[in-house]
């Protein structure tokens, strides 16, 4: 068994890149700092400590998001906007490179209101009501600024390839 | 409605639909690629989550707590069972109360035949929360009885998961009660009042429900 003390050096320098990666796979927040304590628990059993680098706890994460995604069903899936193929594929987590223009293009293209909506919905996986009192619009509103963000994000997807 | 539109209803009402109608509006192409643009720009905006070091600290404060319970096996283990076999009657329990609503509202309008069929129905579904083959995955919706299962999942995501459903507001004033793992059936299309009473039989679980805000006590 792992001194707490080692374990607690790995938690706080590994944290955020593991809950980042998590984030990224899930889609929500909770669901992705489960799946962090889930994999330091293990290690409270097995591995030593001297050997655990980040690279072995970001696959650890990788692999029980991708065992929660199996587990997940159809509508879970689309209501977190995750890829519906039964088996999911770590090919398809777009690189870095492509996240960064993705972000970019969200920040850069969307009207501000729109981006907002688009990021409560998308990255907070909030429901339309909710982010039409967190905004203090319609949900009519919150729709058509969903509509339009879809749109102009596929039309500069497009033209970039 | 266009193909954005069907996706955009889609999303914000999954429950709305069966998984084949979900694989039938994706066979589309086009819809299919919009759903997938959706899809990368979800992973790409929650690559961009930074997390705190509050929040670092309130993570490492929750592992230290189960970790050191772990750590105490005898002790451990006993609450455990303790809890399983609190939620297992518990589901029975909330079993028989979907199916007597179920019952009540079918009688009203159902002839006497289908009243049979869904009292036959419903007396297998009481027996079937399963004690000795915990088959069903942790937060996976069964087809037949639209209840969730949680198998040893922190009241916080229990609780995430449940208000988002019903779009209610969590307020913690103990965060310890968060980090308590249990094992949870919880039926989707019940009330939001008769999920909160289902959460509090639970010994330790305190919750208090009050314009539609949620208060972990």
């Amino acid at each position: 068994m792992n001194d707490l003390d080692d374990i607690e050096t790995l938690f706080r320098r590994n944290y955020t890149a593991m809950h980042r990666l998590a984030a990224m796979f899930l889609h929500d927040n909770a669901l992705a700092s489960d799946v962090v304590q889930d994999v330091f628990h293990t290690l409270l059993s097995g591995t030593p400590s001297s050997a655990t680098t980040t690279a072995y706890l970001l696959s650890c994460v990788k692999n029980r998001c991708l065992n929660r995604l199996r587990d997940m069903d159809t509508r879970d899936r689309i209501r977190r906007l995750i890829a519906l193929d039964a088996e999911p594929d770590t090919d398809d987590m777009p690189d870095e490179e492509r996240i960064e223009a993705i972000n970019k293009t969200i920040a850069t293209d969307l009207p501000p209101q729109c981006r907002r909506v688009v990021e409560l919905r998308f990255r907070d996986g909030l429901q339309y009501k909710e982010i039409a009192e967190e905004l203090g619009i319609s949900e009519t509103a919150v729709y058509k600024h969903l509509r339009k963000g879809i749109e102009t994000l596929r039309n500069k997807m497009t033209e970039n390839g | 409605m266009d193909k954005t539109d069907l996706l955009l209803a889609a999303s914000e009402h999954p429950e709305s639909l069966s998984p084949e109608d979900i694989k039938r509006l994706l066979s589309d192409p086009e819809t299919a690629e919009i759903y997938r643009m959706m899809t990368v720009c979800a992973t790409a905006l929650n690559g961009q989550s930074q997390t705190t070091g509050e929040q670092i600290d309130r993570e490492w404060e929750r592992f230290r707590q189960t970790a050191t319970a772990r750590r105490r096996p005898s002790f451990f283990r006993r609450s455990a069972a303790a809890t399983i076999t609190a939620a297992i009657s518990l589901a029975a329990v909330a079993g028989i109360a979907v199916i007597t609503t179920r019952h009540f509202r079918h009688s009203d309008t159902a002839a006497p035949a289908t009243e049979v069929q869904v009292q036959t129905a419903s007396t297998q579904s009481a027996q079937s929360p399963v004690i000795e083959e915990p088959s069903e995955k942790a937060g996976s919706l069964t087809a037949e009885n639209k209840s969730v299962v949680f198998e040893d999942e922190t009241l916080r995501t229990i609780l995430d998961r449940i208000a988002r459903h019903y779009g209610t507001e969590i307020v913690y004033r103990s965060t310890e009660t968060g980090d308590l793992r249990l094992y949870f059936r919880w039926d989707t299309s019940a009330r939001l009042e008769e999920t909160v009473e289902a959460l509090n039989n639970f010994e330790k679980i305190n919750l208090s429900l009050d314009n539609n805000k949620i208060t972990v006590l």
